[in-house]
């Protein structure tokens, strides 16, 4: 399987947190919380989008909402794909970052 | 909650429709919605029109390049199937793309040889109504 970027990965992490109720506004307001980044509207919509398209989530549709103006809201969960997709990356992670300090490591010899 | 919203927003979700095809339009101008609404109760209108705006033309360039993403991923999977076809059949397309040139090579030949005979003695005024008559003798 090819990597997950960095984005994505998040996204799919956010997706799997919250889980009846990802959709792009929770999604966002997730990731600006924890990610310490600023997340535009596009830097969430093109990634979800793109993992929809190649199934590494699913969505279904649901429940208009009296705030939002008679819209109907677009849910996303993770589908088999984005799932193996995570495991992986979790996997590559735990290997990697094994016994990662930054305080015993000198920076000149 | 409901009264105040669309004031600002209905030429943001006819820009939204206007990029977007059919339904994705619909759910966004929602989500818009929503956080605009949000915005509006905690930081008041001149920052919610702001960001609203800020999101969109930023947005803009990423939602064509994402839309015109998928045309060229089905170019490339054309490609590929060419690719496959050609290797797994060596003989068929290499007859058609043979003939294809050669007929290719032909046009663009007869095209330069009668451009290249229109272009006599054009430095006339009246070119096209001048005629040359010549006679040939065989002895």
């Amino acid at each position: 399987m090819k990597y997950l970027t960095r984005q994505e990965e998040l996204i799919l992490l956010t997706v799997f947190h919250l889980r009846d109720n990802a959709y792009l506004v929770t999604i966002r307001k997730h990731l600006k919380d924890n990610s310490r980044r600023n997340w535009s509207l596009g830097a969430v919509y093109v990634p979800l989008e793109r993992l929809l398209k190649k199934r590494y989530l699913s969505m279904n549709i649901g429940g208009p909402n009296a705030r939002r103006g008679r819209n109907e809201i677009k849910y996303y969960r993770l589908a088999q794909l984005g799932l193996k997709a995570l495991e992986e990356t979790r996997e590559i992670h735990d290997v990697m970052w094994a016994q990662f300090s930054p305080t015993g490591y000198k920076l000149k010899i | 909650m409901d009264v105040q919203e669309t004031k600002t927003p209905r030429m943001a979700t006819w820009l939204l429709r206007r990029i977007f095809p059919g339904d994705e339009a619909r759910f966004l101008s929602g989500d818009i919605q929503e956080i605009y609404t949000e915005i509006t109760a905690t930081r008041g209108l001149f920052f919610a029109c702001l960001w609203l705006w800020g999101q969109i033309l930023t947005g803009i360039p990423r939602f064509i390049q994402h839309r015109t993403y998928w045309s060229f991923q089905m170019l490339k999977n054309y490609f590929l199937i060419a690719f496959r076809v050609l290797r797994k059949y060596k003989l068929f397309p290499a007859i058609n793309i043979l003939g294809l040139s050669i007929g290719l090579a032909c046009f663009i030949l007869i095209g330069l040889f009668v451009r290249f005979e229109l272009s006599f003695d054009t430095f006339h005024k009246k070119a096209d109504r001048i005629y040359r008559i010549f006679e040939e003798n065989f002895r």
